[in-house]
């Protein structure tokens, strides 16, 4: 599945990284705390989180995710968007939980 | 909490929930020895000895009154998920001296958030009550307090929109200036 299969059902919001959604995903992956994210989630995952500072880009560039989906709603920061874009790192954003858009990856057979 | 601004709020308002009218609040970043220490002093009525040593356990605390409640817990998970700890003394009747230290750059450290506007809020919203702010950043520091404020403006109020906005401002290019001057 492309990152570009997940925007319009799930009604997602495109941060950073609009010329990159036709890179492949193949897992999902749902955490806050970003020591266990670094070394749990798996290369090419969408990666949802409620965390939205300059960190997560960091995290996303060393596990190699393959997005990052930013849930409830929360506003980015600033930096965190301008490192998104340098790093090259698909940052998406939605008002609905974490579950909720896990649940909906998954019965999209992610 | 995802912001140690929202922290720093929590745990001013114990503060002030604890009568206190004089408050300390110290910001200390030292990014030679990798440290941050948030350190908030109050002379406030101080924490009871049978809340004191549960003080770190969210079911006590929160059970044996309401003025703890969830902010000490939560701050000391963050505290330790970045390396660091929380220490708190305390003296009834003589106020209690919270010390969160937490790795500078630790993954898990959360922002700093909007700090302007907590301390504005805290500014503005207690006038009877003296607070000192503190911002050192590798032993350059900033200080501005509400005393040093009112015997500038004598009898008008913090919460004037031109002076909190001055506030405001005058907050925000001094924390900037400290990161600035590397």
């Amino acid at each position: 599945m492309k990152i570009n299969d997940i925007i319009e059902p799930l009604n997602l919001t495109v941060i950073t990284g609009e010329t990159l959604l036709e890179r492949e995903i193949n897992d999902g992956y749902v955490g806050d705390l970003l020591s266990v994210v670094m070394g749990k989630a798996p290369e090419n995952c969408a990666w949802i989180t409620v965390q939205s500072h300059i960190n997560i880009i960091a995290v996303a560039t060393l596990a190699d995710v393959g997005c990052i989906i930013v849930s409830e709603g929360f506003s980015i920061d600033d930096d965190a968007v301008e490192k998104a874009k340098i790093e090259e790192v698909v940052l998406l954003s939605s008002r609905e939980s974490s579950y909720s858009i896990a649940k909906k990856l998954g019965q999209m057979g992610l | 909490m995802k912001e140690l601004s929202y922290h720093i709020l929590d745990i001013a308002n114990n503060s002030i929930r604890a009568n206190a009218n004089h408050l300390i609040i110290n910001i200390d970043e030292n990014r030679e020895k990798n440290a941050l220490k948030i350190s908030i002093n109050d002379n406030g009525n101080g924490i009871p000895a049978h809340i004191y040593k549960d003080i770190k356990n969210p079911f006590t605390t929160s059970r044996t009154t309401r003025k703890v409640g969830l902010g000490i817990p939560l701050l000391n998970d963050t505290c330790l998920n970045c390396n660091g700890h929380l220490n708190i003394d305390t003296e009834v009747g003589k106020g209690t001296q919270l010390e969160a230290l937490m790795e500078l750059t630790h993954i898990d450290r959360p922002p700093m958030g909007n700090l302007v506007s907590t301390i504005l809020t805290l500014f503005v919203s207690h006038e009877d009550i003296n607070i000192d702010f503190i911002y050192e950043v590798d032993g350059t520091s900033f200080t501005l307090t509400t005393q040093m404020l009112k015997e500038i403006l004598g009898d008008i109020s913090l919460n004037t929109p031109e002076i909190s906005q001055w506030i405001r401002e005058y907050l925000k290019d001094n924390i900037v200036a400290l990161h600035d001057s590397e």
